[in-house]
């Protein structure tokens, strides 16, 4: 099965070491989650894909070519740093870019009209740039990264910044993209966004590669389980702690989160509950989110939104 | 690799980013002539669209357009009240005989005198005879203006005639005065000799003009004309000013263009579709057009308005205006193809250095840091011109006509003297050539990794460190 094939790359800029023995499979027509705290080298990897860095050692190769040798035309970038000239037309701007990634003028209109009604942006068209709101001007970044029909999308930090409702109509257009059967390798913050829409995860930290797989190995990877419960007449439930196995994670207003070793059976809680005298009202199995593994993983200190100048 | 003094590896990532080298994509190489095509269109349009471009064009058209016409107003005014552009004068002879001559034969002989050969209304001045009695009003007249230039003869007996000479003109700044001094001078040595007892054919042999021949011994100066090299002269300052400022402001805007793409992250895109190269022959070519776009404007004005100076001149002063299109056609047309070609030698070579330059910067505030050095060089020369301005033959004028960065400036100076060989050209064109080859690779080497790089700027060791880099 055709597949971006990352293999054992490394790359360092100067003493510092960016990225070590990295290595990756993105299966053709996948979503593909590239997680990581602020400097892991997600974006250093993403670049290297492109062929924009060359690493230090190691290959990338599409369907078995490197990617050195794959037409232009065939990537499409976001890149996490949002840039358009601010003066231009969007129209203009786009077709430029279009026309500069190999498209034919023609086609370029063509394709043009065709996204701008999606986005519902075509009243947009001719202004400028700088005119825009940041949720119009995000999704004419989109346009300028998918217009030329790429087969696969890199796109850093596609989501940040973004309102609900345009974040949904992005991921309405990640999904078209999907649907096309284009490849879609993007970095996130928003663990729930990849939670939703990747079908791959890979999650790096300090330039290697920590846990990568679908979703739900990834998921299961730590061999714990997660249970929910709530009490209506006693919604401390201070007896939980005693329980051996049993780690409470988070108390919140409407249950409490706990974590159990992967051979636990979980009945044991909901009989103990009732020992205790319990009411339950709530009681569910579930998964651990990516964010939860994430933390884990990379360790509190790397939280996404833990202030950084780092972006490598 | 270069290297990087880092305390903490984790904390200076981004810094650390300075020792990237942003390799050239390769498949994108594959439609260069394309997309340098679609760059440099985007440039300039985007130029010449910009609001603040076609105002200073607009009003650097009217400048050139008005300042064409600086010669001519300045005529006008000092051509004074009189309207005709010639100049009136009244003589008043109180003196008698003055050389033996008659009332008609001293007017004909002051005639000549002032006019020489030009008769009717091509004569500068206008010549009557008046009465004595008419003196006091003529007086007044000259007082105030209705009358340019009044001269009195006057003679005690056996004495030489005493000329007085009212004017409307200060001492300081008379035109006339040459031409009354000579006429009274001539009178006066008329007179005396008539009065030593000469004929007036005598006289006359007296005052034959000497057989004078001139022989120029630099060959170089016999090839041009006077008015050829004087016109040479002003227009290699001019030259020379104009591509001083028009190269800092047009490589400015390529530098200004650089970092703008860079600090609105439109880079990063761009690297992606296009190779560097690419994106800095293209901007390069597309801003020089549309400055080339801006100057030819302003030259076809500026030629027009010189050349409408010849009509209007006869129109405001009669046959005796001087014409201006000699400045235009005193110097050759190889002399402007040339300037041209020096011009856009000069745009290449600054540009793309500044380009390079330009790239390293994170804000746009910080480009005049970076391209203090070519200015420097460019100022230089500049300053030097004045110097040898004078001494467009001289040895050192010549070498520093050799030098690629300053070759433009120099060689108008000598094109415009007109002591250059055809091989010269030749050679300073091709020295200039190599320079903007080497000027292109080093900057295209700035330009690929500094496009992506927001750490801190790296210092002159480090930068070349880089470019040699693979």
């Amino acid at each position: 099965m055709a597949s971006l094939m990352v293999d054992h790359i490394t790359k360092s800029f100067g003493h510092f070491q960016a990225i070590t023995d990295l290595s990756m499979k993105v299966p053709e027509g996948t979503i593909f989650g590239f997680l990581g705290a602020n400097g892991a080298g997600k974006t250093t990897t993403m670049r290297m894909i492109l062929d924009i860095l060359r690493p230090d050692s190691g290959s990338i190769t599409w369907n078995g070519q490197d990617v050195r040798q794959v037409p232009r035309r065939n990537w499409g970038y976001l890149p996490e740093e949002r840039g358009l000239y601010p003066k231009m037309r969007v129209d203009e701007q786009l077709l430029f870019l279009a026309r500069l990634n190999g498209l034919s003028k023609q086609d370029a209109e063509k394709e043009l009209t065709e996204w701008l009604d999606r986005f519902q942006i075509s009243a947009n068209r001719k202004k400028k740039i700088e005119e825009l709101s940041k949720g119009n001007q995000q999704k004419v970044q989109f346009l300028a990264t998918i217009l030329h029909d790429p087969t696969i999308l890199v796109m850093d930090e596609p989501f940040s910044g973004l309102d609900p409702v345009n974040a949904n109509v992005l991921k309405e257009a990640f999904l078209e993209m999907h649907r096309r059967g284009k490849t879609i390798i993007f970095s996130t913050h928003q663990l729930e966004q990849a939670e939703e829409l990747c079908q791959e995860i890979v999650i790096i930290n300090k330039g290697q590669s920590v846990v990568q797989g679908s979703v739900r190995e990834v998921k299961r990877k730590p061999g714990r389980q997660v249970a929910r419960l709530k009490l209506d007449n006693d919604p401390e439930a201070a007896w939980l702690e005693q329980l051996p196995g049993v780690q409470v994670t988070k108390r919140r207003e409407d249950y409490i989160e706990m974590q159990l070793p992967a051979h636990l059976n979980p009945n044991v809680i909901v009989e103990a509950a009732l020992q205790h005298g319990g009411i339950i009202s709530r009681f569910e199995i579930a998964e651990p989110s990516l964010t939860d593994i994430f933390i884990e993983l990379v360790g509190m200190s790397a939280l996404p939104d833990v202030p950084s100048a780092l972006s490598a | 690799m270069a290297t990087n003094t880092v305390e903490t590896p984790a904390k200076n990532a981004a810094e650390q980013q300075q020792g990237a080298v942003a390799v050239s994509s390769g498949a994108a190489a594959q439609n260069n002539l394309r997309n340098i095509g679609l760059i440099l269109g985007r440039e300039y349009r985007n130029l010449v669209k910009r609001r603040s471009f076609i105002i200073t064009s607009v009003l650097l058209l009217v400048i050139v357009f008005l300042a064409a016409f600086i010669p001519t107003v300045i005529q006008l005014v000092s051509s004074g009240s009189s309207s005709s552009g010639q100049t009136s004068i009244v003589v008043v002879n109180e003196a008698g005989s003055v050389a033996g001559l008659n009332e008609a034969e001293l007017t004909a002989d002051i005639t000549t005198a002032l006019n020489g050969t030009s008769t009717g209304s091509s004569a500068p001045y206008v010549l009557s005879i008046q009465p004595q009695t008419r003196l006091p009003s003529l007086q007044s007249q000259v007082k105030d203006g209705k009358l340019d230039m009044l001269l009195v003869l006057e003679r005690a007996t056996n004495q030489n005639v005493r000329f007085t000479y009212y004017t409307t003109n200060s001492s300081t700044n008379d035109p006339n005065l040459s031409a009354i001094q000579g006429l009274t001078l001539q009178l006066t040595f008329f007179d005396t000799a008539h009065r030593l007892g000469l004929t007036s054919q005598e006289t006359q042999r007296l005052a034959a003009a000497p057989d004078l021949v001139v022989v120029q011994t630099q060959p170089s100066q016999t090839t041009q004309l006077a008015s050829e090299s004087a016109a040479g002269f002003v227009l290699a300052t001019a030259g020379v000013i104009l591509i001083f400022i028009s190269i800092q402001v047009y490589a400015g805007i390529v530098a200004t263009g650089v970092a703008e793409e860079k600090s609105s992250r439109m880079m990063e895109i761009l690297v992606n579709a296009a190779t560097p190269f690419q994106l800095l022959a293209g901007k390069i070519v597309g801003i020089g057009a549309a400055c080339l776009t801006q100057m030819g404007g302003l030259v076809v004005v500026g030629i027009g308005a010189l050349l409408l100076q010849t009509p209007v001149q006869a129109a405001l002063f009669g046959a005796h205006a001087g014409s201006f299109s000699q400045y235009l056609t005193g110097v050759s047309i190889p002399f402007y193809l040339l300037f041209l070609l020096y011009f856009l030698l000069a745009f290449f070579l600054y540009a793309t250095l500044f380009a390079g330059l330009a790239s390293l910067v994170k804000r746009q505030e910080e480009i005049q840091s970076v391209i203090m050095l070519p200015l420097l060089l460019m100022s230089s020369g500049y300053v030097l011109f004045f110097f040898v301005v004078a001494t467009p033959d001289a040895t050192v004028t010549k070498v520093l006509s050799y030098l690629p960065f300053w070759t433009p400036i120099f060689m108008l100076l000598r094109l415009a003297a007109g002591t250059v060989a055809w091989w010269e050209i030749v050679v300073t064109v091709a020295l200039m050539l190599l320079t903007i080859l080497a000027c292109t690779w080093f900057a295209a080497r700035l330009y690929r990794f500094g496009v992506l790089m927001y750490g801190q700027r790296p210092g002159l060791g480090q930068l070349l460190k880089l470019v040699r880099m693979n």
